[in-house]
């Protein structure tokens, strides 16, 4: 067996396969900087070139590649607060907080190194557990991913800081928002209002990118400055080295979520986009002090950065070991090994066991050299922080529309990124957590899928009958009870969105709040009539819903009552006025009119000309840059979306109208 | 300067908006004489990395290099909408032989779905089919008190079964099966892809569990089957031209055998009546043409011609035989010409007698 481990080692540091690795590492770590693309999107574009190459390099190339994607995806989340993939949605709480303090260098050091030690855990991991990972796999089955998928949305409360009943009304609207498309054990359509692009659901990659991406950029251009923009004294000590040293003091936490990362990577359709959240949630419960929570603790980034870099090692075990892949990603590698000739099952722990060992090896080669680059490159990339961010802005929501785009060919896709935008932008200045709502929208198919087997395949005696459902079982009841106990504690008070309390912020909050309500009641209302398997999760979700609105309203009035008082009182300023509210909000609202232009015309002038003049209007009325950097910037636009998007990702552009006939 | 005036402004936006617009044009544009140099897409409307993908990468792979001048072809994934996204895509795209359709097209169950959802694939360029996976179910060993054999099977009486969803020809096909057979069953729904019901039949969630002829062959066969923990039953699949049975195929190899004969040994009788109809019906209809080539409607012929002579060669080459064989687990079946128009026609034409069978397990199956 020791002598087959090493073989594996052989297999990948031979040439060419050497090269190859280092050429997917190369490319992986890239993937993971630009929102929207990724490691699925890689394998895509890799697969085709494999076909003919040796399997060892293909394997090393491909897993080399995905490998890293969630240690870079880091800058991304840090920098602009946008995840660069679903893997490091949690990453944004905390590590962009840091960088608006000047600290993106200390959050860098902590999250790559954490990221290669949850990268390499996981593959030894991978390879410990290969003999004993069958039994794990098979004790899980429909009503342990249902408790294991409630055990996440406990996390709300984690991720909602002081404003918990707003963080499970947004939850709630992410569960019911998941809902819409074909149920599972039904033959119609659930909300899908006649559009086909409803027919499957939201897609994630818009949901995730609008929620957290627009309200950023819109922000970014309104304040005219660069990422860093409040003075903090920690910045002076601001450093890779001291990230490391952070990481290193925080050491059980980076063991703790790493392990959490492979043992729920290895239940296969949970995966990395939830694994970051319950490694965020357990940083928070876990921690005595959770004031700086949201504003730049370093353990939101090493809790989530150890988890999801280990996640890959274990969601290799059932895909390698047994056939069945975890995640999309995993889909495409199972094709790779067939196309090259492997059968994954039990005879890639037999005859091919090198080449299983030789994956345990890339990913460990691939984390600690993918870490090593971040580290001596992420000096440099802090830099950005420091930038004029109207360089930043229309570059970045180039990303942002095209990533979207590429997952959804679609102006759906784009109506829904704005749509999601502009909520996430109100929700963010009414003092709505946001992270709830992806946590929401994420776990709502998993648990509904769990529920819905669960219902269809056991009675109720088998299910509370089963070990695993009673260990799981109190484990979830003993984190509800720490929930509800710091909740009404208040121990969580802290803010996860960066708002100004006012009266105008509090009306526009309750204003939501009452917008969601009729969502819920319509919801309940075109529900009643369905098939019991159809409607018992929405119905269900929006009646939670209901009653969490109401909270949020009977909140929102009563802290209007306060500054009513007083303002009665003689203190006239008291939730400040709506004229400074127009004008704290005016340049992000311009700047979603121009986004929403650009979309608008895009049907008309074509994805090109829109995304290049809307970069050349934003380049000259925000920027206000010279006909020089206009030019040069506009000419880069052009040659991303030409060489990166239509040549290599063959994306389908939308031609301008004189083109289409 | 510290304001610029409105001219000024209005003049640099032009001039990025000009320059974007000259840029625009670079890769969009393509010669409409020869297929040479060209840029031809095919879009699938499954998820990166399947065999829907990878199946029409290799197709993709051969085809380019049968068509005249050897145009560059590129693979696109447009999922969503219940299949529906990808299909769309490819049909209202510019009818000039640059866009193709390859699509899990689910026409013998499309044809049931409200009008909204209904596609007019008889009005398409069709190209060609590419098929002939069959199905086929294995039962755990250890369901009631032991099943050795096919025997031992039937005596159970009643059965809980697994499958993607209560839409699918398979699902419907093996309800019909068991039937027959005179057996209870429930229907376990929500397992998406083979992998999926594999897992579940191991964990114990169903007794009995479909698969495709490729997943039968690269993973069950070796692995459960062999070690004695699942057993395979019967497969489904096309029937011979008179309709009394299933045309054998040695995709399982000796372990199991077709519904027909499972059946004549298990009841002493000759299949027949509404449920034989529907699984012949899968066999016919579903089984031989699981993925639909085809250009936009209003494609010009001689470019049509073109890509039809080209797919023709293409789906000949011992190339594209032997990779696609090893990515679908057994030889692809290929209907191109004017049999491709003719299933299609087919499948459009369903009785309603049979539309009525259709709708009845499909009510049966949600249970």
């Amino acid at each position: 067996m020791l002598e087959t481990f090493f073989d594996g080692l052989q297999l990948i540091i031979s040439v060419p396969n050497i090269y190859y690795l280092l050429g997917g590492i190369a490319l992986g770590l890239w993937l993971g900087v630009v929102p929207g693309l990724g490691g699925v999107t890689g394998m895509v574009v890799l697969l085709p070139f494999t076909f003919g190459m040796d399997p060892a390099a293909a394997l090393a190339m491909l897993l080399g590649m995905f490998a890293v994607v969630a240690t870079s995806d880091t800058i991304t989340s840090v920098m602009l607060g946008i995840p660069g993939t679903i893997a490091s949605q949690a990453t944004v709480i905390d590590g962009h907080a840091m960088a608006k303090r000047g600290l993106s260098q200390t959050a860098f050091g902590a999250a790559f190194a954490c990221s290669a030690f949850g990268g390499v855990l996981g593959g030894l991991a991978m390879a410990i557990s290969l003999p004993i990972a069958i039994f794990i796999i098979l004790a899980f089955g429909s009503p342990e991913f249902f408790l294991l998928a409630l055990l996440g949305l406990i996390m709300v409360g984690a991720v909602s800081g002081n404003a918990v009943s707003k963080g499970i009304a947004a939850a709630s609207l992410g569960l019911l928002l998941s809902q819409i498309g074909y149920p599972i054990a039904g033959d119609s359509p659930r909300y899908w209002f006649g559009n086909i692009s409803l027919l499957d659901g939201l897609p994630l990659v818009p949901i995730v990118l609008g929620l957290f991406g627009i309200p950023e950029m819109m922000d970014l251009a309104a304040r005219r400055s660069a990422i860093a923009h409040i003075d903090d004294k920690r910045a002076e000590n601001d450093s890779i080295m001291h990230g490391i040293r952070l990481a290193i003091k925080h050491k059980w936490l980076v063991i703790r979520c790493s392990l959490l990362g492979v043992y729920i990577g290895m239940l296969p359709g949970i995966g990395s986009a939830v694994v970051d959240w319950l490694a965020y949630g357990h940083a928070v419960q876990s921690a005595d002090d959770k004031s700086e929570f949201g504003k730049g603790d370093v353990r939101g980034v090493i809790a989530p950065e150890s988890a999801n870099n280990a996640v890959l090692g274990g969601s290799l075990i059932p895909t390698v070991a047994f056939g069945i892949p975890g995640s999309g990603a995993m889909a495409v590698l199972l094709g790779a090994l067939t196309i090259h000739g492997f059968t994954p099952g039990r005879n890639m722990l037999g005859e091919n066991l090198d080449v299983t060992f030789s994956m345990v090896w890339t990913i460990i080669i691939a984390n600690i050299i993918g870490a090593a680059v971040l580290m001596l490159w992420g000096k440099q990339v802090a830099k950005v922080a420091f930038i004029n961010g109207n360089y930043i802005v229309p570059a970045v929501i180039m990303f942002i529309f095209m990533g979207s785009w590429l997952w959804s060919p679609d102006m759906f896709t784009w109506g829904v990124l704005l749509g999601v935008g502009l909520l996430g932008y109100m929700m963010k200045v009414g003092g709505w957590p946001r992270p709830p709502l992806i946590l929401g929208f994420v776990l709502g198919p998993i648990m509904e899928d769990a529920l819905s087997i669960t219902y269809q395949a056991y009675t109720f005696t088998e299910v509370i009958s089963r070990p695993t459902v009673i260990v799981l079982g109190l484990i979830v009841l003993g984190v509800l009870f720490f929930a509800i106990r710091a909740a009404r504690k208040k121990n969580s008070d802290f803010d996860v969105e960066d708002t100004e309390v006012s009266r105008d912020s509090l009306y526009l909050s309750s204003g939501m709040a009452i917008g969601i309500f009729v969502v819920f009641a319509v919801a309940i209302w075109m529900a009643v009539d369905w098939s019991m398997l159809t409607k018992v999760f929405p119905i269900t979700v929006a009646i939670f819903g209901i009653i969490m609105v109401a909270l949020v309203v009977v909140d929102d009035w009563g802290r209007l009552r306060e500054f009513a008082i007083a303002r009665k009182a003689g203190d006239v300023t008291a939730g400040g006025t709506f004229a400074e509210f127009v004008k704290a909000n005016q340049l992000q609202v311009n700047t979603f009119i121009a986004m929403f232009v650009m979309a608008v015309l895009t049907p008309w002038i074509g994805t090109f000309a829109a995304i290049v003049g809307f970069a050349a209007v934003y380049m000259v009325f925000w920027g206000k840059f010279n006909w020089k950097i206009i030019l040069i910037y506009c000419a880069g636009i052009s040659l991303v979306l030409f060489g990166l998007y239509d040549q290599i990702l063959h994306t389908p552009f939308v031609p301008a109208f004189f083109m289409n006939s | 300067m510290k304001h610029m005036n409105l001219f000024a402004k209005t003049a640099r936006v032009f001039a990025g908006v000009g320059f974007a617009a000259l840029m625009a044009l670079q890769p969009l544009s393509a010669s409409a004489e020869s297929m040479a140099g060209k840029t031809i897409t095919i879009i699938h409307n499954a998820s990166p990395g399947g065999s829907t993908g990878l199946g029409s990468q290799i197709l993709a792979n051969y085809w380019s290099k049968a068509i005249e001048g050897s145009p560059t072809m590129v693979v696109q994934s447009v999922p969503g909408g219940a299949l529906t996204k990808g299909i769309h895509a490819a049909m209202n795209s510019k009818a000039d032989g640059t866009t193709l359709g390859y699509v899990a097209w689910s026409g013998s169950t499309r044809i049931l779905d409200e009008p909204a959802l209904q596609i007019e694939f008889q009005k398409l360029g069709l190209i060609g089919g590419v098929g002939g996976t069959s199905q086929m179910i294995s039962v755990r060993t250890d369901t009631g008190s032991g099943v050795k054999n096919a025997e031992d099977f039937v005596k159970l009486g009643k059965i809980k079964f697994g499958g993607y969803t209560v839409k699918s020809m398979p699902s419907m096909s093996f309800a019909a099966a068991f039937d027959m057979l005179g057996m209870e069953w429930s229907f376990v729904s929500g397992f998406f892809g083979d992998t999926k019901i594999n897992a579940a039949l191991l964990r114990g969630e169903i007794d009995a569990g479909m698969s495709t002829a490729s997943y039968f062959r690269t993973q069950l066969k070796d692995g459960v089957v062999k070690d004695g923990e699942v057993l395979p039953l019967f497969y489904l699949g096309h029937p011979n031209e008179a309709g009394t049975g299933i045309i054998k195929t040695d995709a399982y190899g000796d372990v199991a055998v077709s519904f027909d004969e499972f059946y004549r040994n298990a009841t002493g009788k000759e299949p027949s009546g509404p449920a034989w109809d529907l699984i012949k019906f899968n066999g016919t209809n579903h089984e031989p043409v699981v993925w639909l080539i085809f250009a936009p409607e209003g494609t010009p012929a001689d470019t049509l011609k073109t890509l039809r002579d080209g797919f023709e060669a293409a789906v000949t080459d011992p190339g594209y035989i032997a990779e696609a064989t090893k990515l679908f687990g057994t030889a692809p079946l290929i209907t191109r010409g004017q049999g491709i128009i003719d299933k299609v026609n087919d499948v459009q034409n369903t009785s309603e007698e049979m539309k009525d069978i259709l709708r009845g397990y499909i009510g049966r199956l949600k249970g």
